[in-house]
């Protein structure tokens, strides 16, 4: 786990993401060792997210897998707002509803538009 | 009633809406050219190399090609507000609605009938301009502090710019639909 924790939302800043896990000196021996566990630890992540992607689809339904999977992110989401983000809870669903509802404009392509200033 | 998109003052703070000048706007060079530093007797040189060598931070140097322009300012100020050591605006470059050669294209603009090309009727001091949605792009925070700031926009103004970024984004007819 050593690999993702600093993607965790624990591990997340008030101002931003972590960018990545921080530089560490590790020998030859350490480094090989570590690249097996990574691969377990991602094999393991992968299946553990099917099943879960799985329920997912199994519990909500494939149209309304959006919502579902807020459920299951509820738990990010909390970690998150008690982190002083404003984002209400149910903000991101409720706005992709309204969008899907929203039917397209009229394109207004036009070839007539002046060239882009650079 | 909406009596003007500008305010008569300029905010006490650098907002959402606010037209500056100068900005340098610009895209890579194509084919992309990267840059380092050379020695030069006669001071600072720049050269152009086959390789990306970025620095420490893992920026470097690359050519652009642009345009020292007027531009408005797209950055919601509550992320205006917050100062990083690489704070960034985004910026949406502005022009004299007159350089639209093409009078239908001026026209559509002026009637608000361009998701990407907002028009800007009577900036302060500056007269009838349009904004390039296309070309949104970030100036550094100090060189935004560095720039003259020519006018704000008024509250119904920046209304008015928020509702044209809804548009250009999402091309969606809300009006259909229930928000919220």
């Amino acid at each position: 786990m050593t690999e993702f924790e600093n993607y965790m939302p624990g591990a997340w800043q008030v101002d931003g993401l972590t960018v990545g896990p921080r530089p560490r000196h590790v020998s030859t021996q350490q480094a090989a060792s570590r690249k097996n566990g990574a691969k377990i630890a991602l094999s393991a992540f992968v299946l553990s997210m099917s099943i879960v992607v799985v329920n997912v689809l199994i519990l909500g339904g494939s149209a309304n897998t959006i919502g579902s999977f807020n459920t299951t992110s509820r738990a990010i989401n909390s970690a998150v707002s008690t982190r002083g983000l404003d984002v209400p809870d149910g903000y991101w669903p409720r706005l992709v509803s309204a969008l899907r509802a929203a039917p397209p404009l009229t394109d207004d392509a036009s070839a007539n538009d002046p060239e882009p200033l650079y | 009633m909406v009596t003007s998109w500008w305010s008569p003052n300029l905010k006490s703070a650098l907002s959402q809406g606010d037209v500056l000048s100068p900005i340098l706007i610009g895209s890579s060079s194509t084919p992309p050219t990267y840059l380092s530093k050379q020695n030069s007797k006669g001071g600072l040189l720049w050269g152009p190399t086959i390789e990306w060598r970025p620095e420490g931070d893992q920026t470097g140097y690359f050519l652009a090609r642009g345009r020292v322009i007027h531009g408005i300012v797209i950055s919601h100020d509550c992320e205006i507000d917050k100062k990083t050591k690489r704070s960034r605006i985004l910026v949406a470059p502005i022009s004299q609605i007159s350089k639209v050669q093409d009078e239908t294209s001026r026209q559509a603009i002026l009637e608000q009938r361009r998701y990407a090309l907002m028009p800007l009727p009577e900036i302060p001091n500056l007269g009838d301009y349009y904004a390039d949605f296309r070309l949104l792009t970030v100036v550094d925070r100090t060189n935004a502090d560095q720039s003259i700031r020519l006018a704000s926009m008024s509250e119904d103004g920046v209304l008015r710019l928020q509702a044209q970024l809804i548009a250009f984004f999402t091309r969606r007819n809300i009006f259909n639909s229930k928000l919220g």
